[in-house]
């Protein structure tokens, strides 16, 4: 492995000052987890506790005529079965199109009924007994076919089109008419991606319990336990404060264990818990991620891109369109920030992005490692491509020349245009481009870099922007962070409404804590998260941790410790800045004369026995100050810069693709964890690799079933498939690249997938010369491509 | 998992006697790493009312050399295979194809009795109950095979009987190249057959209460060249779309004796007779071995979507024969 750290001045400066932050300090959870002792929602059980079981849809679109579930009810072991005819009695609220129950089914393995009995096995069997009737209706997968299917959901659209919160969505800025006009070469380019999954390791899982009218539910979600508990509280019809959500150690989410799928789940075993009166544990497996859980949003989709530049490779105007099939239903946020991509990754003076939204037969599309930026790279990457190649510029010159930067205006979706403050995706790929060689190693488009045998090497590069920290949120998502003291041994606990989900949230907020506090990380727990009597906020998603919970914590212990000087120092009546704090000590003293100290519990007494700390982060648009820019008096704001190079072996007598190098470079501010920080970054850029390469839902396209269902047949990249002697990463740390934060750092993790894929796949162009405008780039499309094979075209795009 | 009953066996003739006794309603288990699957995965007509573990059957487990025959016990984990000196030496072929073999965890658990046993991948026949959709192909008694009209890409391009998913084991392939035989015992005694044999049209060639005990080996001449290519996705984890096991005998660069079989291509292991019968006699250099890549494919009629397995295949049987003339291991 190799991992750059290249700092500046600044940098170093900063490093020096801090004594917990930027030290490589493993995750707080690490031991827990290698040991097996952390507890994920599978090993909660619950006294009298029953197992449930989901039956599910074998038709990917059809009408439930008749449903008789008598014989499993009478099949000895069995507790309660529960149908679309169980919502109505049991009083739970639903508004389509997020059903739980009901007379239809979207696409293959949607529910149709689930059993509870006294073990799995029992539940399983029960579910053979249910008999089922359907009425098959049309089904359809692509987005094409969708535009001119039947509505999917009559009751709420005559047409296709998600409704969600966003329909068919426009944007323009500018006028790409005159940008046309004025540009000397225009190319059109259409490209393709398919279905991808999420594929974390732990399945959905979800344990009920109703003790009377309370309703206790241990799951994972990516949602903070509170959104949870309201979210369970509107769908139950029962107050907020009555709903118990413990959020237990989540194994991976990468975006899919966000609301729908663990709510589903949940809402389920509390449906069986009501009705059988006794807890009720279900857990999913493998085949059932790939039709309870999400893909990525957008699903299958289409894109056309024309974009346009002038002699001298500057981008005059792109006008972009993406249709997108997104399941049986979406919020579709990833497919407007396809726009967002476009607009704020090249300076494009003019500017129009359409995107078409259809209801397909699948399940719902979300976010996957980060909604939007991921799947607009690629065809927007390919379509700037195709005009540097047809001007006959190096891609590095390209980007050079047209790449956004410090200073320059991002257009937002649903947010106001802010003012880029740090960060310069030029600036970037030069050093990257030294780093990696490339000036050396650039044969020219379409040129392998070298041939031997069968074997053409090409090498590749992308560049992605991405939000750095958090997407503006609404304000019932505000964070909050709250730490404790205990004043008998000055340990410290905090709270908030979120949790790790392996990106190391729990580790870099307690480094936060402890280096405000001055203590060491290892007197330091993130309670678990439990909704009842705890804030709201803190949900893990888009980067943000590093930005709001970490602010949150920056806050909340700088007021817990500015509570504790200020009634030290008038106990012992000296200038609070004289004292320190010594929470380890459990004591307050006088700098140079320990002998004058406070008891940590006497500051407690004042504090009415308890020593607490509130912070919250300001949402990105009520900021401080500093958040103007003092000479464009424009608002300021960050995004992550992202570049990935990219060196492949292709085949082409067997199509396969070896990858021989990759590199990643972000300009991340400054570091916190430089562990978790090379973590990310190599698992992100290898999960973009996995899906350029491999990855993908192979749909049999007379049922819509999935076929490739399971970890077997879906191929993600192992520690195996890309070794760490083939990967370097870049940081360019400068606590200038990100000024909006406490620390000056940012999120890094979803920006670097999308660049790497893009990056592969133009190496393979150049290794091999053809055009390959989808993904995966598996054997069958580079044999296909090389007029080797014929391949048809599948639905499911793979 | 459904409910079913549990016996640990302690000899041959009560798994056998067991097998007899629930008549097609029990299965052996071994390693159980892919028995476990299919019956998560629940897709067997009918769920098997007893499983069987062989486990507990002493003297399953041993690689010995007796009168020039390798023998191994049929309950001899993977991983054991693979890294045996003795085989190293002298069959590495086998050797190649055992570490080929899923991941360590799966070579650890099964055994070579099992991978020989296990079922076919075709997706179509895994398609899980707990997904929804349940495909009751012919396989299963049905009357049609879903892949020939569906996405086939990892399916046989030498047809079958009906249905056409490939073998899936490695080892099957190495062994047919080293003209290895299986050995069983059933109701009605033993039997000794090549393992090519073991596969048949949609089925496993073995009666219902048939369980395989032995592999034996013959030993492959001393100069003999042996060399294991797998092509997969990935290089860490992945059946094979193609492997290709050769065994090449040189004198002076004239192929004395060859034997090649193909795997991931059609329902059984493939030995290439023609191709070996045209090499056989003749110089081996990239002229020959190029055309015994082109003789390879020549009977080839690929399914809608698995035509690009046949330059694979080309190819690969091509390189094979020089990496086996030069003597070059897998690269
Ligand atoms: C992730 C994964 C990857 C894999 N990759 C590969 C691969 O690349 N190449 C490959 O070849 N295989 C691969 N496999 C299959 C694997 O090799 C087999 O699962 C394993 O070898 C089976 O051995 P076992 O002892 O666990 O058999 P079990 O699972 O116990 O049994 C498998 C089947 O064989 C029957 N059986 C077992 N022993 C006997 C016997 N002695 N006589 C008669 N019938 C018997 C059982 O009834 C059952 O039907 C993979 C499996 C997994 C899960």
């Amino acid at each position: 492995m190799s991992f750059k750290i290249i700092k500046s001045e600044k940098a170093e400066q900063k490093y020096k000052e801090w004594k917990v932050l930027g030290k490589p300090i493993p995750c707080v959870n690490s031991y827990l987890k290698v040991t097996g002792k952390a507890a994920f929602t599978d090993d909660i059980i619950r006294p009298n506790m029953l197992y449930g079981k989901i039956l599910r849809s074998p038709f990917a679109h059809a009408k439930i005529v008749k449903i008789d579930a008598s014989e499993a009810e009478a099949l000895p072991g069995v507790s309660s079965v529960i149908t679309y005819k169980d919502v109505e009695t049991m009083g739970v609220s639903q508004k389509p199109p997020a059903y739980i129950l009901t007379d239809r089914v979207f696409y293959v393995g949607d529910v149709v009924a689930a059993v509870a009995a006294e073990d799995e096995a029992i539940a399983e069997e029960a579910l053979d007994l249910i008999k089922v009737e359907y009425e098959p209706l049309p089904f359809w997968l692509t987005p094409e076919e969708a535009s001119s299917a039947q509505p999917m959901h009559p009751e709420v659209t005559k047409d296709n089109i998600v409704v969600g919160m966003w329909p068919p969505y426009y944007r323009s800025v500018g006028d790409i008419k005159e940008g046309f006009k004025g540009s000397d070469i225009i190319v059109d380019v259409e490209f393709r991606k398919p279905n991808i999954k999420h594929m974390f390791l732990e399945n959905f899982t979800a344990v009920a319990e109703w003790r009377g009218d309370e309703l206790h539910v241990w799951s994972h979600p990516q949602v903070g336990a509170v959104s949870f508990a309201m979210m369970l509280a509107s769908i139950f019809n029962v107050p907020t404060n009555k709903v118990h959500v413990y959020q237990c150690f989540i194994g991976g989410g990468f975006g899919g264990k966000m609301g729908d799928a663990p709510l589903r789940v949940a809402a389920l075993a509390a449906m069986l818990a009501k009705k059988s009166g006794r807890p009720v544990k279900i857990r999913t497996n493998i085949r059932e991620h790939f039709v309870e859980g999400a893909v990525l949003d957008p699903g299958i989709s289409t894109f056309k891109y024309k974009i346009g530049a002038d002699k001298l490779g500057n981008l005059k105007a792109i006008d972009a369109t993406v249709w997108a099939g997104q399941g049986e239903r979406s919020i579709n946020l990833g497919i407007v920030y396809c726009g967002d991509t476009i607009f704020n990754t090249y300076r494009i003076p003019n500017r129009s992005f359409k995107a078409y939204p259809y209801y397909t037969n699948t399940p719902m599309s979300q976010a996957l490692r980060a909604y939007g930026s991921q799947a607009g790279v690629p065809p927007l990457e390919e379509a700037v491509n195709e005009i540097a190649e047809k001007l006959g510029m190096d891609p590095v010159d390209f980007i050079i020349k047209n790449g956004l930067r410090d200073g320059d205006i991002v257009t937002q979706y649903l947010h106001n245009d802010f003012q880029l403050a740090g960060g310069s995706l030029p600036e970037l790929v030069q050093k990257a481009a030294e780093i990696f060689n490339w000036k050396e190693k650039w044969k020219g488009w379409s040129v392998p870099t070298e041939i031997s045998g069968s074997k053409r090497r090409g090498i590749g590069l992308a560049v992605a922007t991405h939000t750095a920290w958090g997407v503006p949120q609404p304000d019932r998502v505000k964070d909050t962070v709250i730490i404790k003291v205990n004043v008998n041994d000055g340990t410290v606990e905090w709270v908030t409404d979120g949790r790790d989900i392996g990106s190391g949230f729990d580790t870099v907020v307690s480094q936060v804590i402890a280096e405000v506090l001055g203590i060491d990380i290892k007197d330091i727990i993130h309670a678990p998260p439990q909704s009842v009597g705890q804030p709201i906020g803190g949900w893990t998603f888009a980067s943000k941790a590093l930005q709001s919970t970490v602010f949150a914590a920056y806050n909340a212990a700088n007021n817990l410790k500015r509570n504790i000087i200020t009634a030290a120092a008038s106990i012992l009546n000296v200038d609070p800045n004289r004292l320190v704090l010594d929470l380890k000590g459990t004591r307050i003293y006088v700098a140079g004369d320990p002998t004058r100290y406070v008891k940590l519990s006497k500051i407690g007494e004042i504090y009415g026995g308890i020593l607490i700390g509130i912070g919250s982060c300001p949402s990105h648009y009520e900021g401080p100050e500093s958040y103007m820019d003092p000479v464009t008096g424009r608002r300021l704001g960050m995004k992550g810069m992202f570049c990935s190079f990219a060196e492949v072996e292709v085949d082409i007598e067997t199509g396969k693709i070896d990858v021989i190098k990759l590199m990643v470079a972000t300009q991340p501010g400054m570091i916190l964890n430089p562990l978790m920080v090379y973590g990310q970054l190599i698992g992100s850029a290898v999960h973009g690799m996995g899906c350029m390469l491999w990855e993908g839902i192979i749909y049999d396209e007379k049922t819509g079933t999935p076929l490739n269902a399971s970890f077997i047949e879906y191929p993600i990249p192992t520690a195996l498939d890309v070794t760490e002697d083939q990967f370097v990463c870049v940081t360019i740390v400068d606590p200038d690249d990100a000024k909006l934060t406490p620390y000056r750092a940012k999120g890094i993790a979803e920006g670097i997938f999308a660049a790497m894929w893009h990056s592969i796949h133009m190496a393979v162009y150049n290794a091999i010369g053809r055009k390959i405008r989808e993904f995966p780039l598996r054997p069958e499309k580079i044999l296909r491509a090389l007029g080797k094979a014929p391949f048809p075209q599948t639905k499911g795009v793979v | 998992m459904k409910r079913f009953e549990h016996f640990n066996a302690k000899t041959i003739d009560e798994a056998i006697l067991l097998l007899e006794k629930y008549d097609g309603e029990a299965k052996v288990i071994a390693g159980g790493t892919d028995l476990i699957r299919v019956l998560k995965d629940d897709i067997l007509p009918k769920y098997p009312k007893a499983i069987i573990n062989l486990k507990t059957i002493a003297n399953l487990e041993y690689i010995k050399e007796e009168n020039g025959v390798l023998k191994i016990g049929s309950l001899t984990r993977l991983s054991d295979v693979a890294s045996s000196s003795l085989i190293k030496t002298k069959y590495n072929l086998l050797s190649e194809a055992c570490r080929s073999v899923g991941t360590p965890q799966i070579r650890n658990m099964g055994t070579i009795g099992g991978n020989l046993c296990q079922d076919v991948q075709c997706w179509y026949y895994r398609a899980s109950k707990s997904l929804g959709k349940v495909f009751h192909c012919l396989r299963k008694g049905g009357n049609v095979c879903y892949a020939v009209s569906g996405d086939n890409r990892f399916h046989s391009i030498f047809g079958g009987k009906g249905c056409v998913a490939v073998c899936p084991s490695d080892v099957a392939i190495a062994l047919t190249a080293l003209d290895a035989l299986v050995k069983t015992k059933g109701p009605l005694g033993e039997r000794v057959f090549p393992v090519s044999e073991l596969y048949k049209d949609a089925a496993l060639n073995l009666g219902r209460s048939e369980i395989v005990t032995e592999i034996q080996v013959p030993e492959p001449p001393p100069e003999a060249r042996q060399i294991w290519i797998k092509f997969r996705l990935r290089n860490s984890l992945d059946f094979a779309i193609v492997s290709v096991a050769v065994m090449l005998t040189l004198e002076e660069g004239v192929c004395k004796d060859v034997r090649i079989a193909l795997g991931g291509v059609a329902p059984t292991p493939k030995r290439l007779k023609e191709v070996e019968d045209f090499l056989k006699g003749n110089y081996i250099n990239s002229e020959t071995a190029e055309k015994a890549g082109k003789m390879a494919v020549a009977k080839a009629f690929p399914l809608s979507h698995n035509a690009y397995k046949i330059p694979i295949t080309e190819s690969l049987v091509k390189r094979v024969i020089l990496m086996a003339k030069d003597h070059r291991t897998l690269t």
